[in-house]
């Protein structure tokens, strides 16, 4: 109801743009133009069932008919998700960042989330997709955890505790649940992060991005990120790549928060508004300029 | 009665769907299988990891490399993995390769029809008593016994490439030249990039990896 709601509001070439960058389920078949200008791959709807499509939508809400879903002849770039959440591994600890906007369409429902999940001491999700699946099942992850630690008497390994998600994760594939979760964590083989989604998927790998907003992310990480980083430059690193990421991608703002889990525990290093982020480093931009100059 | 292969309704757009683009090669020598593959898993438009293993080994003598979406390959061969074992702890002797590339073939033909398929394709080499042996499998539960195995898209433009070169009794640098080639042609041709590769072997004396071939 609501979505609809927001869809009259909005005019119809730009209800597809935000479509796609809030990443809302249910998909329109989308040409993908080249634009010469700036060299960026633009979807936009074919212009001959433009028409169609919007009145499909308007009255039946979001279809998921399979003839909706992805083409193969043409594939659609579609960044899902509409966060910002990363993690990589270091030598000896784990850092983790989120953004905290929540956007339903074009109207930002909160930017005040709390994406970070604690599902023990030791071990922190992240939250990406669908808020209440990944909230949910988090929640349910945290419980099967204490189960272990109470019936084996040692603590839950990383490893394990995705696996155990992923799991939950691949028996019910078809059913519709969104998640993209950063398992991050320290436990007796040392620092490690997996990455866990709704089909499925477990990877284990030492950076991770996930969200609307990781390909901005990704550019700051994949330029500046070294495993033997001191701890003060890799939570540098990690609020420099949300924030960019929050500067450039609609649906990610809010409070930068980030986590760093070493061998005495997970713990909050640090939470700042991305604007107060903005503010300082733009004018070390702009000092570095004129030093630049001045020299 | 027409037969029709129904994946899951109303499962949500699947950003790994294009299991096309994974690379495997097998190639079989004179007493010898070598297998190839690339290490990178994509989601849309990126690449999420690039040290991916998808060359499994089972039972420390038969390599599976997989192709398809991550989360059906991993958890198909775990569970292909698991059952090997399981046999042979009840037997007391390990499946022979032929009788394991059906074991597995009857897996992915039981699930094709059920309510959840396993979309992986396989490439499966071992070396038993009979020989160097390698079978190509498919996610509908085809097989087929062969010399030269390629998945994915990289079937189309390398196979004229293993056609031409391969041959009866190969050494194993003429194996590793061979693959080498079609890895090249696959840097040169194929629209989606990939960094390493990883090549494993497996002959009389089991499974390795060969760190600089």
């Amino acid at each position: 109801g609501c979505f609809k709601a927001v869809l009259n509001m909005v005019s119809i070439d730009t209800k597809f743009l935000f479509q796609d960058s809030c990443g809302l389920e249910g998909s329109i078949d989308h040409e993908l133009r080249l634009d010469e200008f700036t060299g960026v791959i633009v979807p936009i709807p074919s212009s001959a069932n433009r028409q169609k499509k919007t009145k499909d939508l308007l009255n039946q809400g979001v279809s998921f008919a399979p003839e909706t879903f992805q083409d193969p002849r043409e594939p659609k770039i579609k960044f899902a998700h509409g966060t910002t959440t990363l993690g990589f591994t270091l030598d000896k600890y784990v850092v983790v960042a989120c953004d905290s906007r929540a956007s339903m369409g074009s109207v930002i429902a909160s930017n005040t989330v709390k994406k970070i999940v604690h599902i023990n001491d030791f071990i922190v999700g992240t939250i990406a997709g669908g808020a209440a699946d990944c909230q949910y099942w988090e929640r349910v992850l945290t419980t099967e955890c204490r189960l272990h630690e109470l019936r084996n008497d040692e603590k839950i390994t990383v490893a394990a505790a995705s696996k155990l998600l992923a799991n939950i994760m691949y028996s019910y594939r078809g059913y519709g649940l969104s998640l993209g979760v950063i398992m991050a964590g320290y436990d007796i083989t040392g620092p490690s992060i997996f990455y866990v989604d709704s089909d499925g998927t477990r990877l284990k790998h030492h950076l991770f991005s996930v969200g609307s907003g990781s390909p901005h992310a990704y550019g700051i990480l994949d330029s500046e990120y070294r495993s033997d980083l001191k701890e003060e430059d890799a939570v540098e690193l990690a609020r420099k790549a949300i924030y960019h990421a929050t500067h450039r991608d609609a649906a990610s703002g809010g409070t930068i928060r980030v986590v760093v889990i070493d061998e005495h525990g997970a713990r909050s290093v640090w939470e700042g508004d991305m604007n107060e982020l903005h503010e300082k480093y733009q004018k070390a931009k702009a000092k570095y300029r004129s030093d630049q100059m001045s020299t | 009665r027409d037969i029709v292969v129904r994946f899951r309704k109303n499962e949500p757009e699947r950003s790994n769907v294009p299991n096309m683009t994974d690379i495997t090669f097998g190639v079989v020598g004179k007493d010898y299988v070598l297998m190839a593959s690339d290490t990178t898993i994509a989601r849309s438009i990126f690449k999420m990891k690039n040290n991916q293993n998808k060359i499994r080994t089972l039972d420390n003598h038969i390599l599976m490399a997989w192709n398809g979406p991550v989360a059906d390959s991993i958890n198909f061969s775990d569970y292909i993995e698991r059952n090997l074992e399981l046999y042979r702890f009840r037997n007391h002797s390990s499946l022979s390769v032929h009788a394991g590339a059906y074991y597995i073939r009857n897996e992915l033909a039981t699930a094709i029809r059920s309510r959840s398929p396993y979309q992986v394709n396989i490439l499966l080499g071992g070396v038993d008593k009979n020989g160097p042996a390698l079978y190509f499998m498919d996610y509908l539960g085809s097989i087929m016994k062969v010399n030269t195995g390629i998945q994915g898209y990289a079937q189309h433009m390398t196979y004229s490439l293993m056609d031409k070169q391969w041959h009866e009794d190969m050494s194993l640098e003429e194996g590793i030249a061979l693959i080498k080639d079609c890895i090249a042609e696959m840097k040169k041709r194929f629209l989606i990039s990939f960094d390493d590769t990883t090549f494993q072997i497996v002959d009389k004396d089991g499974v390795r990896v060969l760190d600089n071939p």
